[in-house]
């Protein structure tokens, strides 16, 4: 007795596994094959019905592999903003205030297919099910892929911020070395301080950028007619960012390498 | 030859007095314990605790080792964190991959830095190609 109560003192508490955004991402993409598995049972069932004389046996066979393809769809997209909303967690780039919004997005979406999921019954006729689909196509249509194109480009503009980000460390570093070279007389202030200045501008272009890619994809939620339009917009401003990104990192190499050499 | 076992010691009943205060009463309580421990075991006792040489280094060895497992589990820390409470809308936490530290100057630690960068930016994928919606079909009807 002694013995177990020292070894249940002594036991570590199970470690529960870590959920992250690759787990995440697994969980999609399982998920993923799950539905691609049950479109294509509905599909069979349905060519089934439609080619096999529509006898009340195949119907109901149509029916009832109709209700789990639309069950299974239900949780991919749950599962698939999960793992949007991992990445945005996981995100270096975005400040807390964004990734809050987003998540008050995502969870909207999410509660409202687990909401639909629980709605479907076993006895639901094909007809039914017809219209439960109607109300899954319009909330897509209408709510999630506009936070979806929100969060891509969200995700976008993170990943560029946190590079930026790190970038600005780097050169903060640099400029205190050159501080300090320019104080003890080891370094001359020019050329430096043209390039700092190039380089002030290359970050802030950086951040105009930014700002304009999250402008951009706001404007979905205003321009119903064309929501895939803002969405390239906003990617594009995403893409010319590339290039000033590629910049700062050759800038703050030729810094460094001076700053070596001298 | 007497068959009945014969009591290693007798049986003397204490007597139950009022203490007064925490110790006396902790005696007591032993007291009315002890008169109810089968004679056998407190022959046992009784001969194990009459035998100094055995029961000092048993129950000095014993009392160490307990000593020893309270302390670890008082202070050995790490095991019995608390858990930290769920909160309706899961705060955010960015999780930071732990850098190895870096040897060499800060110039050489920053030319590093500025490389694997570059490398970042070059995989960047603006599309985030793998997230991308999956390809659903929400014509469901015939």
């Amino acid at each position: 007795m002694t013995v177990t109560i020292l070894v249940a003192l002594l036991a570590q508490p199970a470690k529960a596994q870590t959920f992250d955004y690759n787990k995440a991402f697994e969980d999609y993409q399982y998920n993923l094959t799950l539905y691609r598995q049950s479109f294509s049972d509905y599909e069979n069932a349905k060519n089934a019905y439609l080619q096999g004389g529509q006898t009340l046996p195949l119907k109901e066979a149509a029916r009832q592999k109709t209700l789990a393809m639309l069950k299974t769809r239900n949780q991919l997209l749950v599962v698939y903003l999960t793992a949007l909303r991992q990445k945005i967690v996981e995100d270096r780039g975005l400040v807390f205030d964004e990734k809050n919004t987003l998540f008050g997005k995502i969870d909207q979406e999410v509660a409202w297919y687990l909401s639909d999921k629980s709605n479907y019954r076993d006895s639901d006729s094909l007809e039914n099910l017809f219209t439960k689909n109607e109300a899954v196509k319009d909330r897509f249509k209408k709510n999630t892929s506009l936070v979806v194109s929100e969060v891509l480009i969200y995700i976008g503009v993170g990943e560029q911020a946190g590079l930026r980000i790190d970038h600005e460390n780097i050169y903060s570093t640099l400029k205190s070395i050159i501080d300090a070279g320019v104080a003890s007389g080891k370094l001359s202030l020019t050329p430096f301080n043209h390039w700092l200045s190039d380089i002030d501008a290359t970050d802030q272009l950086l951040k105009d950028k930014e700002s304009a890619a999250k402008a951009e994809i706001q404007k979905i939620y205003s321009q119903s007619y064309s929501p895939k339009g803002n969405y390239e917009s906003s990617l594009e401003i995403l893409s010319s960012s590339l290039l000033p990104l590629s910049q700062l990192n050759e800038f703050l190499t030729e810094v460094l390498n001076y700053i070596k050499n001298q | 030859m007497n068959n009945d076992p014969q009591p290693l010691v007798t049986e003397n009943k204490p007597s139950v007095e009022k203490g007064t205060g925490l110790l006396g009463k902790l005696k007591n309580l032993f007291a009315i314990f002890w008169t109810k421990v089968p004679l056998p075991i407190k022959a046992g006792i009784t001969k194990f605790t009459s035998n100094k040489k055995i029961f000092l280094p048993v129950t000095i060895s014993l009392g160490a080792i307990f000593l020893v497992i309270i302390l670890g589990l008082i202070f050995g820390g790490g095991s019995a964190k608390p858990a930290p409470k769920k909160s309706p809308t899961p705060t955010p936490v960015v999780q930071k991959t732990p850098e190895a530290s870096e040897s060499g100057d800060v110039i050489s630690i920053n030319e590093r830095k500025l490389n694997a960068l570059k490398n970042q930016i070059k995989t960047l994928d603006v599309n985030q190609s793998r997230l991308q919606l999956p390809p659903i079909d929400f014509e469901i009807s015939f």
